[in-house]
């Protein structure tokens, strides 16, 4: 459910006040940018598709369904427009994801020193880079922003009873991923 | 089958389990992000209808178009005009869902807004129906089951992407 006053905000963007639609960004970039960084694998094509995602947004609001919540209908957004980016990076590059995206998240600047120790961070990093996509935005929605599995569900557009079978793929593959990197150091 | 678990609760791999880390990999959108987006808008209010859709969506509107002009010549069974004088058309609405507990209509005649017409049903044959007076013109609907499953009216003369995964039914009165 919105919170009380998003509703107001959304009827003031379409009355075009741009500063009410300024105000829903703020509110939704962090969650916005971080699915679409965790479906691309770097900041440039995740900033791309978080800005694109919210012009999208404002460009359709009126079709926007306030029974839904709002956050869930932009992540729904994000999610389409990650995963075409996505088809469109493999089928330019030819490249398989898990390689690569795990160097470009190498790369990237630590987003929370303070949390967990570097090493714990760089294989979880990894692990989630190298989950197929179909398995990483529920994992995503559900894990960093803490949805509920139906919000999850209905801002990808599946059925429950899938997102809970991806969701435990997902878990399970993680954590066989990070077995594996476990040993893969210790040896 | 692996249940599921809550975020934030203890895990069934114990307090080691990556999913409960994982909210620590947050990512915050970068500073200034909210005003490059406000700069890309396009001017003036949120449009209204596009005369021309983006990409491949063209692809709907046309076959909306060819359907309603099959309609215009042939009629479609399941929704009957009451009489273009009124300005108003009586349209029956129609789902198959023999196991379902509620089935709701939500369209752009409710505002995409919920609990507003609801359907009557389920029959022996395990329909739900509603007649609905609407205004002529273009309408886009989709029935809620039981209060969370979006089910596209298999019988409309045509369907339409909604944004976030589902298709809208759409027909032209």
């Amino acid at each position: 459910m919105n919170e009380p006053d998003e509703n107001q905000r959304i009827a003031a963007c379409l009355g075009g006040d741009v500063e009410a639609f300024s105000e829903l960004v703020d509110r939704h970039r962090d969650a916005v940018y971080n699915l679409a960084y965790r479906l691309c694998g770097n900041s440039a094509a995740a900033e791309d598709v978080a800005q694109e995602t919210f012009i999208r947004a404002y460009r359709r609001l009126r079709q926007y369904r306030t029974a839904f919540p709002f956050r869930n209908w932009v992540l729904g957004i994000c999610a389409n427009m990650a995963r075409s980016q996505y088809r469109r990076w493999r089928r330019k590059r030819q490249l398989e994801q898990d390689y690569a995206e795990a160097e470009a998240l190498e790369r990237e600047p630590d987003a929370n020193p303070a949390g967990l120790d570097p090493a714990r961070r760089s294989a979880l990093e990894r692990a989630l880079a190298t989950l197929p996509v179909s398995l990483r935005a529920p994992i995503v929605l559900r894990y960093m922003e803490g949805m509920s599995v139906a919000d999850v569900a209905a801002a990808l557009g599946l059925r429950e009873s899938a997102t809970k079978m991806r969701l435990a793929r997902g878990r399970a593959k993680l954590a066989e991923t990070l077995r594996a990197d476990r040993g893969g150091d210790a040896s | 089958m692996k249940s599921e678990h809550a975020p934030g609760t203890d895990a069934p791999d114990g307090p080691a389990d990556p999913c409960l880390e994982l909210a620590q990999l947050r990512r915050a959108a970068p500073p200034g992000f909210t005003a490059r987006v406000l700069r890309r808008l396009p001017p003036g209010r949120p449009a209204m209808r596009r005369l021309w859709p983006e990409g491949w969506q063209w692809a709907a509107p046309a076959l909306a178009g060819a359907a309603a002009a099959l309609i215009a010549v042939f009629g479609l069974p399941g929704l009957r005009p009451a009489g273009p004088a009124t300005g108003l058309v009586v349209v029956q609405f129609e789902l198959h869902a023999p196991d379902a507990e509620q089935v709701e209509l939500v369209g752009d005649f409710t505002d995409w807004q919920r609990d507003r017409i609801r359907l009557e049903g389920p029959d022996e044959s395990g329909h739900w129906t509603a007649r609905v007076e609407l205004p002529e013109g273009r309408h886009e609907y989709i029935f809620l089951v039981d209060g969370r499953r979006w089910i596209t009216d298999p019988l409309a003369p045509a369907h339409r992407p909604d944004g976030f995964g589902n298709l809208n039914a759409v027909m032209n009165l």
